[in-house]
């Protein structure tokens, strides 16, 4: 009986949901989704890739390239907290929309 | 009348997570239950041994998506008593704050699971809302609504800023209100009262016996708790554990709901005293720290369902056996015992009401198809397993090699 006034009042009420993709989340600041990386500071000193968890970062110093694989990532941020450079070359972005049906495309290759 | 043997689980609807109950019955009536368990099994423990000590971290907060901060923080602990440094204060408040919140979110998901296996969906639905509130205060303080990644050895990663405060303090009264809600309609609810009452019943005796732990045993008038000792900040927040009488489903509810409040009040405290105390968030320790050898450590914490236990040996820059003992794997067998003179209706109701979490429960077993026997991984087998991490994966395909 304790639920029964909630219950009739929610009857007249609108739903707790979003309507997303319509309506958009707000993202809190400091929100950690996808990796992406800036080529104009990035000095390829790999701290990043030695320091990830899961091993999806793979720097290549001599062709210049920074691969991430967004399947491996577990958006823990570190590769952030060890960039050397200022303004930071890899950092989260807020993109949190990144599942797929091709796990190839979780791959991604970057080169400077 | 002939016995049966009706199995419950590992796939059944009315059980959300993969464990096998042998239901032994006569009837409607339960006259014995035997668990078996083994269909969850992800070889974190041997994991361990393949990576450095600080890669270990982000490893044991994917023991379990519900409370993974207790599992870095039991980590860490460990670490930091091996490595003899204590953590700075700030660091202390900020990891006892995320950890009181990560309890709240887990009971507030038990108790809305009882209510949706007492087929009250109603306050399954509500409960479920606002569980939100606690999800968003953990996403604006940590960056994820789960998988914190809140710890490091010797420290936090973010600091918890001013920004913060006007809306936390918001959520938190709205909580507050809400759970002394739910408090009475778990109290008070004739359906409620019908389903869990006298439901499930473990006896103080039966619980000092079978020695489960977290929120089942205090449910059971035993006051353990180790928040009790003092460990990161409790002792400033003045703990104080919460204890039931009855043993049933019904109190195990009431007692979860009861240390959600006492978390609110530690939460609004802890964010008071973070005001004053100025300083370091972490010890900045360097990413490749390294532990004398053949060092070992026992390091405990209080997670949502009950006493979590880490061993750990040092092997330098990595561990040489991490064991975990998780509060599920210490507290189901009592379900052998609380089942027994009810009847199968009931089972979802009394497996609910002991929140149990088998993600970090499982251990492995093998099965030989040819012959169908099963046979257990001693100890000394993982231990002697060439190339043990390599068929060992984990949740977002993480790789095994370091």
């Amino acid at each position: 009986m304790n639920l029964l006034p909630e219950a009739l009042q929610r009857l007249f009420s609108r739903p707790a949901t979003r309507r997303y993709p319509k309506q958009r989340p707000s993202l809190p600041p400091g929100f950690r989704g996808k990796v992406e990386w800036k080529k104009e500071t990035c000095i390829f000193c790999m701290l990043c890739a030695i320091n990830c968890p899961t091993n999806a970062i793979v720097v290549n110093r001599e062709q210049k390239t920074w691969s991430i694989d967004v399947g491996k990532c577990i958006f823990c941020g570190k590769c952030h907290d060890v960039c050397p450079t200022n303004p930071k070359s890899v950092d989260n972005s807020d993109k949190f929309e990144l599942a797929g049906p091709d796990k190839d495309k979780f791959k991604e290759t970057h080169k400077k | 009348m002939h016995d049966f043997v009706l199995p419950f689980g590992p796939q059944h609807p009315a059980l959300v997570e993969p464990a096998h109950i042998k239901l032994r019955v006569e009837g409607e009536t339960i006259k014995g239950a035997e668990l078996v368990l083994g269909y969850n099994h992800k070889g974190i423990e041997k994991s361990f041994e393949n990576r450095p000590w600080a890669k270990g971290v982000f490893l044991s907060e994917r023991v379990c998506g519900i409370c993974g901060h207790y599992h870095t923080s039991c980590y860490c602990q460990g670490i930091e008593q091996m490595l003899g440094v204590e953590i700075p204060d700030r660091a202390k408040h900020i990891r006892t704050l995320v950890s009181e919140l990560e309890r709240m979110h887990s009971h507030m998901l038990a108790l809305g699971l009882v209510a949706w296996e007492v087929g009250l969906d109603t306050l399954f639905h509500y409960i479920f809302r606002d569980r939100e509130l606690v999800m968003d205060m953990q996403e604006s303080l940590t960056g994820n609504r789960v998988h914190f990644a809140m710890n490091v050895i010797g420290g936090v990663r973010r600091d918890i800023g001013q920004e913060n405060y006007g809306k936390m303090a918001k959520n938190l009264d709205t909580l507050e209100e809400r759970l002394k809600h739910y408090l009475s309609v778990f109290r008070n609810d004739s359906l409620m009262k019908i389903r869990t009452r006298n439901v499930g019943h473990l006896s103080r005796m039966k619980a000092k016996e079978l020695n489960p732990v977290g929120p089942n045993l205090r449910a059971s008038g035993i006051d353990y708790d180790v928040r009790e000792t003092g460990y990161l900040a409790y002792k400033d927040l003045k703990f104080r554990a919460v204890t039931g009488e009855g043993g049933d489903a019904q109190e195990r509810c009431i007692v979860r709901a009861k240390e959600c409040l006492e978390s609110i009040r530690m939460i609004r405290l802890s964010l008071t005293t973070l005001t004053e105390i100025k300083g370091d968030i972490s010890l900045k320790l360097p990413s490749a720290v390294s532990v004398k050898e053949g060092l070992e450590t026992v390091s405990r914490v209080e997670a949502p369902r009950g006493e979590l236990f880490y061993y750990m040996q040092s092997g330098g820059v990595k561990p040489t056996r991490v064991r975990i003992r998780t509060p599920t794997y210490q507290t189901f067998h009592v379900l052998e015992e609380i089942l027994k003179g009810h009847t199968i209706s009931d089972v979802p109701v009394i497996v609910a009401s002991l929140d149990p979490c088998f993600s970090c429960t499982d251990r492995m077993t093998i099965i030989d198809t040819k012959s169908c026997k099963e046979k257990i991984i001693t100890k000394h087998e993982i231990l002697h397993m060439r190339d043990g991490g390599s068929h060992e994966a984990h949740g977002h395909g993480g790789h095994p090699h370091v």
